[in-house]
């Protein structure tokens, strides 16, 4: 296809973005740079993984994505007493039929909120995360489809690791988007009280379906992404493989492991449904640069060393987009 | 001295021996010693083979007296008949002066069921303190051993030494040499050519290249970009090969320059961007425009000073000279 007809074709796409941010920005104030994450993971079938303190609006967003989508949500408060089956259902029992009946779990709705995944213990997480990747369940012998769309989105707090089980390095992978979120700026938190306290809590009205999102997400595979881009996305990530290839000797004892070929498959759909968001149909360095720490945190190890001196993944993807060069 | 008893005492022992008896004797190889000396004791029995005996247990010290050696029983077979001869050397110690007794050693054994008692005598030695003479210095009581020359150890430690100081030579020579490959370094960093005459030269290659007339826009809008980048490189020292187009526009830098020329620059990255990741196929106007605009952001953000060197070296010899 022309690069003009599969522009003209994402610009006709991605009008319900506009749309849905503008339905969103009702209830959500700031955290635009969460809401884009949302809408990256939804749009490249991905999943996210959020690390907030309390009380940043991560659940007020999904719920409102969810109904601005007219889509089924459910909530998941993750606790050290969780079994899997309270995740993916279980069967029953029924007396009057005499004979066992599938009671579907919480796990079956397009939206899905894992509170605090890091609460419960590791066989939990590893149905999730299998459910994730699958996007199918088994209870009994009969399996099930899980909805289209289909996204979770985990939260873990940075603070209160006492009494948790972090999720291991193999499971981190599997989400496609690790999103570190802040406070709101002053004038945003300003507005967030003056809501609070006048209790007006606008409606989220539904303006897209969930097809939209199944036909946007082919949509934007088709967004065009030029071999240059390609290579930078490659040279990114070998540059966390091999910092020493990469002239990158000054962070070469700081990365025990670099990012995997599922980091270079996600950086490259999530730079895609970026340039989707931004309504445009090819990718440009700046979509992969914008997406990369979120696609890169969760997935690059550090030594001892690193972590002795404090130094964040973030600090080390500074440095490896600071050195590679831009096509 | 003391095999001459041991003798005496195996040839007379049957004559000695009454029938099936045991006999013990405890023996000092001195009678005076001075503190600290060391001095044996032999315990010597004579014994029929057929009879089992409790071997006296020698303690850690013997009224008074430490014991600082204690051999093992030795045993000698001495005639035909089934005699047997055993001894034990026990060797003591006295750290301080006087008369100590030895006191005898009981052997405990049995004839036809019957106990039976075997003594050794009692034993006295006298333990003196070491003549001091007040008259002479205090000396060591072992003179400093002197270690004989050794012609191998003195070419081994002359070895030694050279290749040591060779080590040290290398690793001296190693940062010497590092320092002027610094230096050298730092040399050719200050003789490198303006960012001016790099950009231009780089520029006037490009034209001369004709690479969009050859269809290959997408290569010249690729190395158009990386002359600008590179200029901005040298000219503001910023990392601008590792910058995507939106950062080098949003930079401090360029806003320092007037409106037309930021325009001029954002024009070239902007259609660079769409012609390398977009596929876009501008017109060739657009080409030259770009080239041009390329030409005019060097030359208008390089100060006049640079852009003419030669006639600048000239206004300064005139000065001189007047």
């Amino acid at each position: 296809m022309d690069i003009r007809e599969i522009n003209e074709k994402i610009q006709q796409e991605s009008a319900f973005i506009e749309l849905l941010n503008l339905e969103l920005g009702k209830v959500i104030i700031g955290q635009k740079y969460m809401l884009d994450r949302l809408l990256i993971g939804l749009l490249s079938n991905g999943h996210l993984l959020l690390e907030g303190v309390p009380g940043l609006a991560k659940t007020l967003a999904i719920k409102s994505l969810s109904s601005a989508i007219q889509a089924k949500f459910s909530r998941l408060q993750f606790t050290p007493d969780l079994l899997p089956a309270d995740l993916v259902g279980t069967m029953i029992y029924s007396q009057k039929q005499e004979q066992f009946t599938v009671r579907r779990g919480p796990l079956f709705a397009n939206f899905v909120l894992a509170d605090e995944i890091n609460r419960a213990p590791a066989k939990v997480q590893s149905a999730l995360l299998e459910a994730m990747q699958e996007r199918q369940v088994t209870i009994g012998d009969e399996t099930f489809k899980l909805p289209e769309p289909f996204l979770v989105l985990a939260t873990q707090n940075p603070i209160e690791q006492e009494g948790t089980y972090p999720l291991p390095e193999a499971q981190l992978d599997r989400f496609m988007l690790k999103v570190t979120i802040g406070y709101p700026t002053k004038e945003d938190e300003r507005l967030i009280i003056r809501q609070n306290l006048a209790q007006e809590f606008p409606k989220i009205n539904p303006v897209i379906s969930a097809d939209t999102i199944v036909k946007a997400r082919h949509a934007v595979r088709e967004v065009y992404m030029d071999e240059k881009i390609e290579k930078y996305i490659l040279d990114i990530v070998f540059a966390t493989r091999y910092p020493k290839d990469s002239n990158l000797k000054k962070i070469e004892n700081l990365i025990s492991y670099g990012g995997s070929p599922r980091a270079s498959i996600n950086l490259a759909l999530a730079a895609k449904a970026y340039a989707f968001i931004k309504r445009r149909g090819y990718v440009i360095p700046e979509d992969v640069r914008a997406i990369c720490h979120d696609v890169m945190r969760h997935r690059i190890g550090l030594t001892y060393e690193a972590e002795a001196e404090n130094i964040t993944t973030d600090e080390v993807i500074n440095e490896v987009l600071n050195i590679v060069e831009v096509p | 001295m003391k095999r001459n008893i041991l003798l005496y005492i195996a040839l007379f022992l049957p004559f000695l021996m009454n029938g099936q008896g045991v006999v013990a004797t405890a023996k000092l190889d001195t009678a005076t010693v001075v503190i600290g000396q060391p001095f044996t004791l032999v315990l010597t029995i004579t014994q029929p083979k057929s009879i089992a005996i409790n071997w006296p247990y020698i303690a850690d010290s013997i009224g008074g007296l430490e014991v600082v050696q204690n051999g093992g029983i030795d045993t000698l077979p001495v005639d035909d008949q089934g005699i047997l001869l055993r001894s034990q050397k026990v060797t003591f110690m006295a750290f301080d002066s006087g008369a100590y007794t030895i006191p005898g050693f009981v052997i405990d054994y049995n004839v036809k069921g019957e106990p039976v008692k075997a003594y050794t005598d009692p034993l006295r030695i006298s333990v003196y303190l070491v003549p001091v003479d007040t008259s002479k210095a205090i000396r060591d009581i072992h003179g400093v051993v002197v270690v004989p020359y050794d012609m191998f150890f003195i070419l081994l430690m002359v070895l030694a030494w050279l290749v040591t100081i060779l080590i040290v030579g290398l690793v001296i020579l190693y940062f010497i040499n590092a320092k002027k490959k610094d230096d050298l370094a730092e040399v050719k960093s200050i003789v490198r050519k303006p960012a001016y005459e790099i950009a231009m030269t780089a520029l006037n290659e490009l034209d001369k290249k004709q690479l969009w007339q050859r269809n290959l826009v997408k290569a010249y809008y690729s190395e158009l970009t990386d002359i600008l980048r590179l200029y901005i490189q040298h000219r503001w020292m910023l990392p601008a090969m590792e910058f995507t187009s939106d950062e080098i526009l949003a930079h401090a830098f360029i806003h320092q320059n007037d409106k037309q020329l930021q325009d001029e620059l954002a024009y070239v990255l902007r259609l660079a961007d769409l012609v390398k990741f977009a596929k876009v196929l501008p017109h060739n106007s657009e080409h030259e425009l770009s080239f041009k605009n390329a030409v005019s952001f060097v030359d208008k953000t390089t100060p006049e000073p640079e852009r003419n060197p030669i006639m600048e070296e000239a206004d300064n010899k005139m000065e001189v000279s007047l």
